[in-house]
């Protein structure tokens, strides 16, 4: 374990959230993936939201936002959380037990042409 | 970034994770960067945890709360337009035992990753997956300067169930990495065809 490289200096990452340190959307998880709604990239208040709508173009997960981010997870999804209370996006999120055999055997065919 | 059609479309795009759990230096990056069709990716997931003294230098003696941060590589792949798997590489000691719920929370399966020269380093993790009913293989990695041990021992030593693959591998190698994770999902395929009869 380390410390994070804090690419926001002083700044310490739940500022960015006003503080807090668990998201309104409990279940988002690393790969719940997010999409930015049409037009709605406008709604932004803060360069993270800003950030997130422009990254979420297309569906991106919520561990690949905290890389390119370079925020915590738990930070990402208390951005998202409050983007999905704005409107301003949809997330794509599947449990385990809704996979079917055919997506299964979709990946072990991606995988076997690897 | 992604490689998901451009478009915003009413589909569902579903994204499954998978995750590569096992000791310091046993090849979790290396397997995910084999499967990856990107340069492996760094999280940081920050925790609170309750630091026992152990592993943690900030850490009092006793227990104190504390924030911390794991770094987790990750990769991810393509299947088509709805479909997209993400790999995860995990810590696999008891020391991390605290991140594992997020871990496993929504993962299809786990391939743990053996080092027979440090089996220790994963009997948390194969405990854990086990109670949880998360579906895992392991691979027993091969490394050049460690004793070779039979699978059947490494199965006893750590305590695996029978319905559990136990496979020799090598993370260094692509195809080897490819092969593991086949394993996992064909144990995926059995598990759900024996649960709904088609």
């Amino acid at each position: 374990m380390q410390d994070t490289p804090n690419p926001l200096g002083l700044i310490r990452p739940f500022i960015l959230t006003g503080g807090r340190t668990t998201s309104t959307r409990p279940n988002l998880r690393w790969e719940t993936l997010v999409e930015t709604l049409g037009d709605r990239a406008r709604l932004a208040r803060t360069t993270e939201q800003r950030t997130v709508l422009s990254l979420a173009g297309r569906p991106i997960s919520i561990a690949e936002l905290s890389a390119y981010m370079h925020l915590p997870t738990q930070v990402v999804a208390i951005l998202v959380g409050d983007l999905l209370d704005m409107g301003a996006i949809r997330i794509h999120q599947t449990d385990p037990v809704e996979v079917e055999l055919s997506a299964l055997t979709r990946m072990i065919e991606r995988v076997r042409a690897l | 970034m992604s490689v998901l059609s451009d478009k915003p479309t009413n589909r569902h795009v579903t994204a499954v994770k998978f995750v590569i759990a096992g000791g310091f230096g046993v090849g979790k990056t290396t397997f995910v960067g084999a499967i990856s069709e990107v340069e492996p990716l760094t999280t940081e997931a920050a925790m609170t945890v309750v630091a026992t003294g152990v592993d943690d230098h900030n850490a009092v003696s006793g227990t104190a709360k504390t924030t911390t941060t794991v770094a987790m590589d990750f990769g991810r792949l393509t299947v088509d337009d709805t479909l997209v798997m993400y790999l995860f590489g995990a810590p696999g000691q008891a020391r991390f035992t605290f991140m594992w719920d997020d871990l496993i929370n929504g993962a299809l399966g786990c391939v743990v990753l053996v080092d027979t020269r440090r089996v220790e380093d994963c009997f948390a993790a194969v405990d854990y997956f086990e109670k949880k009913g998360l579906p895992f293989v392991v691979g027993v990695n091969c490394f050049d300067s460690a004793d070779r041990y039979p699978l059947d021992d490494v199965r006893e030593a750590l305590g695996i169930s029978p319905g559990v693959p136990v496979f020799d591998m090598d993370a260094r190698n692509k195809a080897s990495c490819r092969d593991a994770l086949l394993v996992l999902l064909e144990l995926l395929v059995t598990r759900l065809s024996s649960k709904v009869p088609s």
